[in-house]
Parts: structure tokens; C-alpha cells; sequence
């Protein structure tokens, strides 16, 4: 008997729980399987609506139509879905999320088909150059002063005995380097010897003193005669 | 005083200098250029124009604006600078003896120096007093050392670019 009390109340309390209803929600989306663009007219095919109704997958066929000739084409809900599809006993009137992923896509299309180039224009060409004071610059106060080819033997022979009147040294340490006209000992700042030539490196300051010399090597060090005119 | 105006591509870099000396050879004025290295467009543009412009137009120009002294000649080691200013002499060792200033041909002269001579090249007839300084500093000074001057200087402003 207790058993069939149970058995009661559990039923009515059910009953007075309400029907457990399933709420139904519709997700659909579309796919485009290919279009074609004509010289005014843009057709679409071969598209599919899935709609899901809660976690069930269903793909009803939807039929999408050509779009008309129109040369400009603005993608509206209307143009693209003028059926409604079924989906077995439910008739889906609303498709909105379906057009939207639809017009997506399509609109996508049709700016690829229409580009505007925007080209930054560059200034290739030009040339500038900037100028630069070097005064200081090591390398052109190095002045190379070649030895003499040509020389002047009364004056050198002249100049070379009256150094030797004083030279009391033996003579088999004495070499002759070379002659060399115009050098401007007011600016020497140092000298050296390169291939018979002489290297001089100038100094920015110094006297108004321009002599020809011979260059004589004495017990292996360099010697500076001053030839006069 | 006397100028000396170089205009060289070293390394793909072209660069220019004037060096301004006096007749004993010591350096007044120096002023050299920014190494330019021209674009592969500007190489394509300017195809085989394109040194000329880069060394005379640009670099020679730019330094002969910016030069502070006024040096009555200029020299020059480049055949295509002597069109910037009629100061501007393209000058080169010769191997022909001349004992005093001879004109080859309108503009061009042989001028003494060191036994042999100069061939000294204008765009235009030089005057008499020109070629009277020119031989003058021939006499006085090593008239091309200070190229090899120039010529060290600008190879070691590229050297650092």
C-alpha cells in the first residue's frame, strides 16, 4: 500500500513540476561553394545552409539566387535569402547569422574584383652632398719632395766642400742621398725618408723659409746640407 | 695660391676634395665631401651619365661653392670638371720637352716642368698672365705632388665611411 502511495506522489509531483521543456535555439551558418562574376551579373551557387538546432547538425539545401545585372552590387539580407528553408517539420524564418557570414565572405569578393592602388611616391633621384672643412687633416700636410734628377754640380760640388772643410770624420761612413729644390724648412714639423724622397709633415705655423738641401747619411744618420744660390 | 680640385670613385664611393696650397706648398684651405654611394634606381636613371653628374654637377660644384679662399687656377686631375669654372685647369704630365709655354691647340698648352712638361687643358683660350703664374708655380713647386696629397685625404674619408 505504501508502495503505491509513493508511487502516487512521485507521478503527481511530477506532474505539478512542470514539463521539463527543451528550449530550441538555431544556429545557422552559410557556405558559399563558389560564384561567378559575369560581365554584369554576379550568380552564386551551390550554397548550403547548416543549421544547428542545439547540438544536431542539419544541412537543409538553400537556394541563393543570382543577384540581378547590376554593375554595383551593395549586399543586403533580402538579395542573397528570398526562400525560406525547411528543416524538417520547422520552417526557419529567421536566417539573420546565416546572411551575415554569407554577405562576409561575398562582400570580400567583390572589393578584391574592384583594388585601389594607393602608390607612395618616392623622391629616387636626388642627390645632396655635404662639405666638410679639413684643415687639420694629417694627410694633406704630408708633402712628398722628390729627389732632383737634374742638379746644379757647381753648386752641390760648392756646398759639399765647404761641409766637408768642416767634416773631420772618415770619409768611408759618408753617402750622398740626394738633392732636393725648394723645401720648406720653416714649416718642418718632422721628416723622414721614403724611397730617396723626403716626406715632410708641415707645420701650420711656421716661417716664410724655402731651401734646396742635400741630403748626405753620416755614420748611418741623416744630414742636411743647405745649398745657396 | 693655387687649388687643387679631385673628384674620385673609390671602392664604389665617389668623393671629392679641393686643397688650396700656397707656392711653397704649404696648405691654406682643405674641404672634402661626403662619400656618395648612388642607389641601384639612381645607377638605372642616370645609366651612363651618371659619374659626369655625380662629379661635376654635385661634388666639384658643391666644393668650388664652399670655397673660402679665391685661388686665381685651379687644377684639376678630371677632364670633366674644367666646364665648371674657366678657374679650372685639367693638367697632366707630358712626356714632351718644351724650354718654354707652348699652345697645342685652342685651350691646351705645354708648359715647362722638371726637364720634360705639363699639358695644361681650359675650356677656354688662357690669358697671358694665367700661363705666366702657371709656368711660375711650375718652377716653384712640385706642381702635381699636392694631387698625391688629395689623393691620400680622400681615400682616407672613404676609408672611414
Amino acid at each position: 500500500m505504501l508502495r503505491y502511495i509513493k508511487e502516487f506522489f512521485k507521478t503527481l509531483f511530477m506532474e505539478f513540476k512542470g514539463i521539463r521543456t527543451h528550449s530550441v535555439s538555431f544556429h545557422t551558418s552559410a557556405v558559399v561553394k563558389g560564384f561567378f562574376v559575369g560581365k554584369k551579373s554576379i550568380g552564386v551557387h551551390s550554397e548550403k545552409v547548416f543549421v544547428r538546432v542545439n547540438q544536431v547538425f542539419m544541412s537543409p539545401n538553400a537556394v541563393l539566387h543570382d543577384l540581378g545585372n547590376k554593375t554595383k552590387v551593395r549586399v543586403r539580407e533580402g538579395d542573397l535569402i528570398r526562400n525560406t528553408c525547411s528543416c524538417r517539420d520547422v520552417t526557419l524564418y529567421d536566417l539573420r547569422d546565416s546572411v551575415r557570414a554569407f554577405n562576409t565572405y561575398f562582400q570580400t569578393v567583390v572589393i578584391s574584383r574592384n583594388p585601389t592602388f594607393r602608390s607612395k611616391v618616392n623622391e629616387g633621384i636626388s642627390y645632396k652632398t655635404r662639405v666638410y672643412p679639413g684643415n687639420d687633416m694629417y694627410h694633406i700636410r704630408l708633402m712628398r719632395i722628390k729627389r732632383e734628377k737634374k742638379i746644379d754640380k757647381n753648386k752641390v760640388l760648392e756646398a759639399l766642400a765647404e761641409f766637408l772643410s768642416d767634416y773631420k770624420e772618415n770619409l768611408k761612413h759618408f753617402e750622398f742621398v740626394g738633392y732636393y729644390k725648394g723645401v720648406p724648412i720653416g714649416h718642418v714639423e718632422r721628416i723622414s725618408i721614403s724611397k730617396k724622397d723626403l716626406m715632410i709633415l708641415l707645420k701650420k705655423r711656421g716661417r716664410n723659409l724655402k731651401v734646396d738641401i742635400l741630403l748626405v747619411k753620416l755614420k748611418g744618420m741623416y744630414k742636411m746640407i743647405p745649398v745657396r744660390d | 695660391m693655387i687649388g687643387y680640385l679631385s673628384v674620385k670613385k673609390i671602392e664604389g664611393k665617389h668623393v671629392g676634395g679641393i686643397l688650396v696650397v700656397d707656392k711653397r706648398g704649404i696648405p691654406i684651405e682643405f674641404k672634402y665631401t661626403d662619400p656618395l654611394v648612388p642607389t641601384e634606381l639612381q645607377k638605372i636613371l642616370y645609366g651612363s651619365s651618371l659619374e659626369t653628374y655625380l662629379h661635376a654637377d654635385i661634388i666639384a660644384a658643391s666644393l668650388l661653392n664652399k670655397l673660402e679662399n679665391n685661388p686665381p687656377i685651379i687644377l684639376t686631375d678630371h677632364p670633366d670638371l674644367i666646364e665648371m669654372d674657366k678657374r679650372v685647369l685639367l693638367v697632366s704630365e707630358s712626356t714632351e720637352r718644351v724650354e718654354s709655354v707652348r699652345e697645342v691647340s685652342e685651350g691646351e698648352y705645354l708648359v715647362p716642368f722638371q726637364g720634360r712638361a705639363i699639358r695644361i687643358v681650359s675650356k677656354e683660350k688662357l690669358s697671358q698672365e694665367i700661363l705666366e703664374k702657371v709656368k711660375e708655380l711650375s718652377e716653384e713647386l712640385d706642381i702635381m705632388e699636392p694631387f698625391e696629397r688629395l689623393d691620400r685625404a680622400l681615400r682616407y674619408v672613404c676609408s672611414g665611411t
